[in-house]
């Protein structure tokens, strides 16, 4: 009788025990290391100077100098002790991948050690030193299987000794004095000069940090958590790192002061504010239907004390180092740290619908990293109008300043990114005045592959048309509602003061914040959008005309989130050019206007022919007053140093202006 | 009058010493929240134990620094009842006019 020895079906082996999930106790431990890092830096900072040459003693006895020395050994224990956490979770993903890998390899083997025991159900005489010779061959392959698995095992048990061994070093009080004064301890202020030297050189930034012992690394993500994760060039994975222990640390020390009686201080409640919502942004991707996507989210900024308190945030989903394409959503007025989590979703319905595509794997950052005009009133310059700083609508100020924000956060995405800036095809997507403030970017010379501005009051930067923003060719996309009152904004609308005494009006200036990018005339790809619904009336302008028209453009029934995935995702030539508008945006407003004037057919004021219409545009306050034949307008605005108008225009504002803006 | 006291300073430092103790609170509270079995069988025992040590310092440390602050606002107070004492007692030693006067620099 002669025989066919066909190895045994293949067992499966358990999956690996420390997942993803497991990095949840490495941001616990470095927010305490951190935490207690600032404590230390306090005492060392008021206790006996390092170079102190007098009495020992009297030195031992100074409790601060004590406390100093105690709370660093803390410190350092805890620095050492993440790091041989970060380590091993480290090799822990490569061993998953590994893992994957095996799996992967073991399912071949038993589906040809399946097939080979069918075929011999059935063999033949003639057939049986061919099959012999095949079961030979595949005994070998699972033999080298059966090595690379031992293999891994052992990798993985060397892994975990190691991190053993590094907890068990610093698991004394002893062991973390000695480790404090240990010589080959990173000198943090040093890296931190370093750093400083590099300026905004992103890829100086970027080599540099490559360039550090992971130990360094450690260190700083410990020491500076806030300027590491806020420094652009950092690695996306690590500027998470940092500010997600930051976040945490934050969140533990200010429901701690909260938990004992301490009532939290309006900044205090809104630097908690911020803390959450980066919370919240996380915890978005987790939640249907999006945690079906199992996203790599990424804290990328985190700066609840930036802007008087408003705070800065961005959030990406997946990861845009690695990503074949990238966005970055700018929202517009009315955001801050605290409603990242609401840019976030926007960001998320972005994310899903360009991942839908497949084209290439997807990043979409919702980034609040310039000082958007809003309403808090503990970032407001003394003197401005009650409420807050929506006044600088108004202006570019903000958009310029947040322009030069945005490219150098660009610049840092470029050079982060393991293929190279070339590798990535990367969007910058403005909404409302976030529009502006990422024209204002391009103007100035912004290194991304494609700009999109949706719901614009106008590309700022005294650009007049799609040269100015140094794109390359048809690669500015513009969305615009026909119903959405931000974009009837673009181009020149003088906004004009009543002086009375039958003296002719004030010009203060002209309201806009640029030409408007929608234009037939400025040169854009125009893309559809949901045009939105009519609206009458003060009411309509804000519950239709703002709430629903103009923050729309994200929502998965309005076609311009189709077709800004194919710009994200690559494929913007498969985008249609409606050909834009033919009409003045100025004709837009003057249109509505004018049709509200027959609407409402009340003329109780003058003539018997004008009515006062008030209205509120993105982020600022104007009282429009006065329709004449249907084609005289005077727009009273808000403006500093106009007191008078802004004492009439407040009243609008109150009933006007949304307690939360989307 | 009153007796130039270092009361300032006193207060300072009792508000510092306040601030470390509640900055120590968060980091004791992260340790204790840290979910060492997440690391597995082997090293999360390990985890565990290393943990606790250092919640644990953090806790000393905590109320070590809220101790000081405690003596701190003792001692302040110490200072006011012994100063309104003082001022009292010195009052009646001096002139009439004098009474009042308030301190002068060196």
């Amino acid at each position: 009788m002669r025989t066919i020895a066909v190895p045994d079906w293949l067992p499966r082996e358990p999956e690996p025990q420390v997942q993803d999930a497991a990095s949840a106790v490495l941001t616990d431990v470095r927010a305490a290391a951190s935490a207690v890092s600032d404590v230390s830096e306090w005492a060392r900072t008021n206790g006996a100077p390092s170079d102190f040459t007098g009495n020992a003693a009297e030195a031992a006895d100074h409790a601060v100098t004590r406390f100093a020395v105690d709370t660093d050994a803390v410190s350092t224990a805890l620095e050492r002790g993440a790091l041989a956490i970060d380590e091993f979770l480290t090799q822990m993903r490569q061993r998953r991948t590994e893992y994957a890998d095996l799996m992967e390899r073991r399912q071949l083997l038993n589906d040809d050690r399946d097939a080979l025991v069918q075929r011999i159900e059935t063999v033949t005489d003639d057939q049986i030193e061919a099959l012999q010779t095949e079961a030979a061959s595949l005994r070998q392959r699972f033999e080298s299987y059966y090595q690379g698995l031992q293999t891994w095992r052992e990798c993985v048990q060397t892994d975990e000794d190691a991190a053993i061994r590094g907890l068990n070093a610093v698991d004394e009080l002893a062991e973390g004095l000695a480790a404090a004064n240990s010589d080959g301890r990173p000198d943090t202020d040093a890296l931190r000069e370093q750093l400083g030297r590099l300026g905004s050189n992103t890829d100086a930034v970027n080599a540099w940090w490559n360039g550090l012992s992971e130990a360094a690394r450690n260190a700083l993500l410990i020491s500076d958590p806030d300027l590491i994760g806020n420094t652009n060039g950092v690695p996306t994975g690590d500027r998470d790192e940092a500010n997600r222990s930051s976040v945490q640390r934050d969140i533990e020390y200010l429901l701690g002061l909260r938990a004992s009686g301490h009532e939290l201080s309006a900044s205090e409640q809104r630097w908690l504010e911020n803390a959450q919502a980066i919370e919240d942004s996380i915890v978005l991707a987790d939640k249907p239907p999006y945690n079906a996507l199992d996203i790599d989210v990424n804290v990328v900024a985190y700066q609840p004390q930036a802007f008087g308190g408003d705070g800065i945030a961005a959030v990406a989903y997946g990861d845009p180092d690695t990503a074949d394409n990238t966005a970055v959503f700018v929202p517009g007025i009315m955001q801050d740290g605290t409603t990242i989590d609401d840019r976030g979703a926007d960001a998320l319905s972005l994310y899903q619908e360009s991942v839908g595509n497949q084209n290439g794997s997807v990043a979409t950052i919702a980034w609040i990293g310039y000082d958007s005009p809003n309403f808090n009133p503990t970032s407001m310059p003394a003197g401005l109008l009650d409420g807050g700083d929506a006044a600088h609508t108004l202006t570019e100020a903000n958009a310029e300043a947040g322009g030069h924000a945005l490219s150098s956060f660009v610049d840092g995405l470029n050079s982060t990114h393991e293929g190279g800036a070339a590798s990535s095809n990367l969007t910058v997507i403005g909404h409302s005045y976030g529009s502006t403030t990422s024209a204002h970017a391009a103007a100035d010379g912004l290194a991304a592959d494609n700009l999109v501005l949706i719901g614009s009051p106008g590309a700022g930067g005294g650009v007049s048309d799609v040269s100015g923003l140094h794109m390359p060719q048809g690669h500015v996309y513009v969305g615009a509602a026909d119903h959405d009152p931000v974009t009837w904004l673009g181009g020149e609308i003088p906004i004009n003061m009543a002086t009375g005494f039958g003296l002719g009006p004030t010009h203060l200036g002209n309201l806009g914040l640029g030409e408007d990018p929608s234009q037939h005339d400025f040169g854009a790809h125009n893309f559809a959008v949901d045009s939105g619904q009519t609206f009458h009336g003060p009411g309509g302008l804000v519950t239709t005309g703002f709430m629903d028209n103009h923050v729309s453009y994200f929502e998965g029934t309005n076609p311009a989130l189709a077709n800004m995935a194919d710009i994200v995702s690559g494929q913007g030539d498969q985008v249609a050019d409606t050909g834009g508008r033919t009409q003045d945006a100025r004709d837009y407003l003057d249109d509505w206007v004018g049709s509200e004037a027959q609407h409402h057919v009340v003329d109780p004021i003058v003539d018997g022919a004008v009515q006062t219409y008030e209205g509120v545009r993105d982020g600022a306050v104007q009282t429009y007053e006065g329709v004449r034949d249907g084609a005289v307008q005077t727009y009273e605005g808000v403006r500093e140093g106009a007191n008078d108008a802004i004492d009439r225009g407040q009243d609008a504002w109150d009933s006007l202006w949304p307690d939360r803006w989307p | 009058m009153t007796l130039q006291m270092w009361t300032a300073t006193l207060t300072k430092a009792r508000i510092q010493w306040e601030d470390q103790s509640e900055g120590l609170n968060g980091p004791r509270k992260n340790l204790a929240q840290a979910d060492p079995d997440l690391l597995g069988e082997r090293v999360g025992p390990v985890a565990e134990a290393f943990l606790a040590v250092w919640e644990q310092r953090i806790l000393e440390l905590r109320d070590l620094a809220s101790n000081h602050a405690d003596a701190l606002a003792q001692t302040t107070y110490d200072f006011l009842i012994t100063d309104q004492d003082s001022v009292q007692e010195t009052q009646q030693l001096l002139s009439w006019e004098d009474r009042d006067t308030l301190p002068v620099g060196p």
